[in-house]
């Protein structure tokens, strides 16, 4: 969640109506600061940060190898379109029927539609879309600090800029307010995707000895791939085993590597096509 | 499971036809090293990067240097210092804006100190300085058509010149009744090109299909590329000579009409 | 006022508490921006035209890339399913050999399609394969 932060913090809005439900950005209705208006990718902004500074090898190499062979791989003659379980209406035979809310999706407690699932073509050959770190510190209410090492932990290693999380709830058995500093994540796309899972696949999956590959059952069913890394296993990417001696304590994290494919399978051939090791 | 999910339609039956089929091969060598930028992306990327050290932050070397070891002695030696501000100098180019030893209205250059080694130590030594190989080879100054080794940036395709002197991809006919498309392909490359050979056949389905002598035979075309080991041409009937070409050469040696079946399928790159 | 100098005098040792306060201190300067944050860019008229020329010649290049490569994979999948066609009009068996699913998950080959890098490794190609 982008906003957990906000979560306990108590703000009352001046920007008439006060109980609006569509946020407002205020720097917007700000005169003060002309050049905060523009968007992040305009030269003019303070935010402005250029990304395209060198050549990306492995999108690259998606581009012109790979992407011609998934699009083969998954040709299916006279595939249709598998349609997902969605809500549906009751058909009325009953008087109870009326504002009774529709039927849930097949699948048993789940509350949201599954999408319908398309035949591969051209247009929508499995791509990365995102990968996520998230580094959940699970000591973070016994000392402080350590919130603030797994966020500099993450941007070390992505040498982007993370952000913290929050405690959603209170939970008196940990000692868990909520609220509260827990960790830090972040989200990554593009060229520093590409970056960081080349760093992954050369350097810390190989010396990671329990790592037989991503296993069958892996995968959310609609295509993203998570991996977890041992506090031991952070101090094989380079930025931290370069500097060692500053780095008595590392935070293990999880990684969600997230697709445009529908469906796990073709999640797993993507990645496997990107050399990260599958178990078949 | 995907492939279980969306229906396949039951295949039509009709009668077998008495055309001759055969499996032909695309068989690339997938580029080693990335590929060549144009000049508008060497200058783009340039341009790009020196506006990312002006805008970067101060590069806090206390962090990655502990202070009183030799490395950081190092660094700071290696670094160049902007010129300080003192009271009553002009400066032409304005007053100095200095801050953590980073004039703050220009780009910041890092400077990693260099390693003065020996280049001719043994290659087991890990702490030799780091010297890249040139992007081209030998095969690229001799031009070796049958080399593995040309033209490192871009994919390469299996071309074979047969008796009459035409190039083709490598095609085999389907002899045997229960031949199937790939591996009458594979088997047919083995039987050509050696034993010595190690190649990854895409997909068993066929990317094209190239009707030639007035659609009296058909060729089907399927993906590979090739992993390891070399083709070397044995003594055959039908083929000659033997080309590992990129796309623009492949365009060259092949008729306008089997080209542009097969454009479509071979990468720019 | 003149300084006294005491020699031999007592500073408070550096306990490990005041060691790992100094080393938070360092570490949240590397996270944070203050006093490493450069001046603002402050572009001329000109200077901004000639930027933002230059970005627009950039987004239309990778545009231009973009649908070339978008045609070609068109083109590719065209062809393929005329090739399918075609092999089921004249050859129902080996249609049904293309077209029969395998359940596996179809898995690149580990360590064959390296990513390019930006320098050749010192031995370019293995000529010699394991015998299996």
């Amino acid at each position: 969640m982008k906003h957990t932060s906000r979560l306990w913090k108590s703000a009352c809005s001046l920007v008439q109506p006060v109980h609006h439900k569509v946020k407002i950005d205020k720097r917007m209705l700000s005169p003060r600061f002309p050049e905060l208006k523009y968007e992040k990718n305009d030269i003019r902004s303070p935010r402005f940060k250029p990304v395209t500074t060198h050549q990306d090898a492995l999108h690259s190499h998606y581009l012109n190898t790979l992407k011609s062979d998934l699009l083969l791989i998954n040709f299916e003659h006279n595939a249709q379109s598998v349609k997902g379980s969605k809500f549906t209406p009751w058909d009325g035979s009953s008087p109870y029927h009326i504002n009774r809310p529709p039927k849930r999706p097949a699948f048993t407690g789940s509350s949201r539609e599954v999408p319908d699932l398309h035949p591969i073509d051209w247009s929508n050959i499995p791509e990365l879309e995102s990968v996520v770190l998230n580094c959940y510190v699970n000591k973070g209410q016994e000392n402080i600090n350590y919130p603030t090492v797994a966020y500099l932990q993450l941007q070390q290693i992505t040498s982007q800029k993370p952000s913290y999380i929050y405690s959603k709830k209170d939970m008196p058995a940990f000692s868990v307010r909520r609220g509260k500093k827990m960790g830090a994540k972040i989200i990554l796309k593009g060229k520093p995707m590409y970056q960081f899972l080349t760093t992954l696949n050369n350097f810390v999956l190989p010396r990671i000895r329990e790592f037989k590959g991503i296993s069958k059952s892996n995968g959310n069913g609609f295509g993203s791939i998570s991996i977890g890394l041992k506090p031991s296993h952070i101090k094989f990417f380079p930025e931290i085993n370069y500097n060692e001696e500053f780095w008595p304590t590392t935070f293990g994290m999880h990684i969600n590597i997230n697709t445009t494919s529908q469906t796990d399978t073709r999640a797993k051939n993507l990645l496997s096509a990107l050399e990260i090791p599958i178990q078949t | 499971m995907i492939r279980s999910g969306i229906r396949t339609m039951a295949s039509v039956a009709s009668k077998e036809n008495t055309k001759v089929i055969n499996s032909g091969l695309i068989l690339s060598r997938i580029p080693i090293v990335t590929p060549d930028l144009t000049e508008f992306e060497k200058k783009y990327y340039n341009y790009q990067s020196e506006l990312e050290k002006r805008l970067m932050w101060t590069f806090p070397y206390y962090f990655y240097f502990r202070k009183g070891t030799l490395a950081e002695r190092r660094f700071l030696k290696a670094q160049k210092y902007p010129v300080s501000k003192q009271p009553g100098v002009w400066y032409p180019k304005g007053i100095p804006d200095i801050r953590q030893n980073r004039e703050r209205r220009s780009k910041q250059d890092v400077i990693l100190p260099k390693e003065q080694e020996d280049i001719n130590e043994s290659l087991e030594k890990i702490s030799r300085p780091v010297v890249p190989n040139p992007r081209t080879t030998k095969a690229d100054e001799t031009g070796d058509l049958t080399s593995l080794e040309r033209k490192l940036s871009r994919t390469l395709y299996l071309l074979l010149k047969n008796k009459t002197g035409e190039w083709e991809f490598p095609t085999f006919q389907l002899k045997e009744d229960d031949a199937l498309l790939h591996l009458n392909a594979e088997t047919g490359l083995r039987t050509l090109g050696g034993k010595n050979i190690n190649t990854w056949t895409v997909s068993k389905t066929p990317v094209a299909a190239y009707e030639n002598n007035n659609g009296s035979d058909i060729t089907f075309f399927i993906k590979s590329h090739i992993l390891g080991g070399k083709f070397d041409l044995q003594e055959n009937d039908t083929y000659s000579n033997f080309a590992w070409l990129t796309k623009d050469e492949v365009k060259n040696h092949i008729k306008t009409d089997y080209f542009n079946k097969v454009d479509c399928l071979l990468s720019k790159v | 006022m003149s300084k006294v100098f005491v020699r031999f005098k007592r500073t408070q040792p550096a306990t490990a508490a005041i060691l790992h306060a100094q080393k938070m201190a360092t570490q949240l300067s590397v996270i944070t921006a203050s006093r490493k944050a450069p001046r603002l860019l402050k572009l001329r008229p000109e200077d901004l035209i000639r930027h933002q020329t230059v970005t627009k010649a950039w987004s239309l290049f990778q545009a231009e890339e973009r649908a070339e490569q978008e045609a070609q994979l068109r083109n590719q999948y065209q062809s393929t399913l005329d090739a399918v066609e075609l092999l089921q009009k004249i050859s129902p068996r080996l249609y049904k050999s293309v077209t029969t699913p395998d359940n596996n998950i179809t898995v690149f080959p580990r360590g064959g399609l390296r990513t390019p890098t930006e320098y050749p490794p010192t031995i370019v190609w293995r000529y010699q394969i394991k015998p299996n």
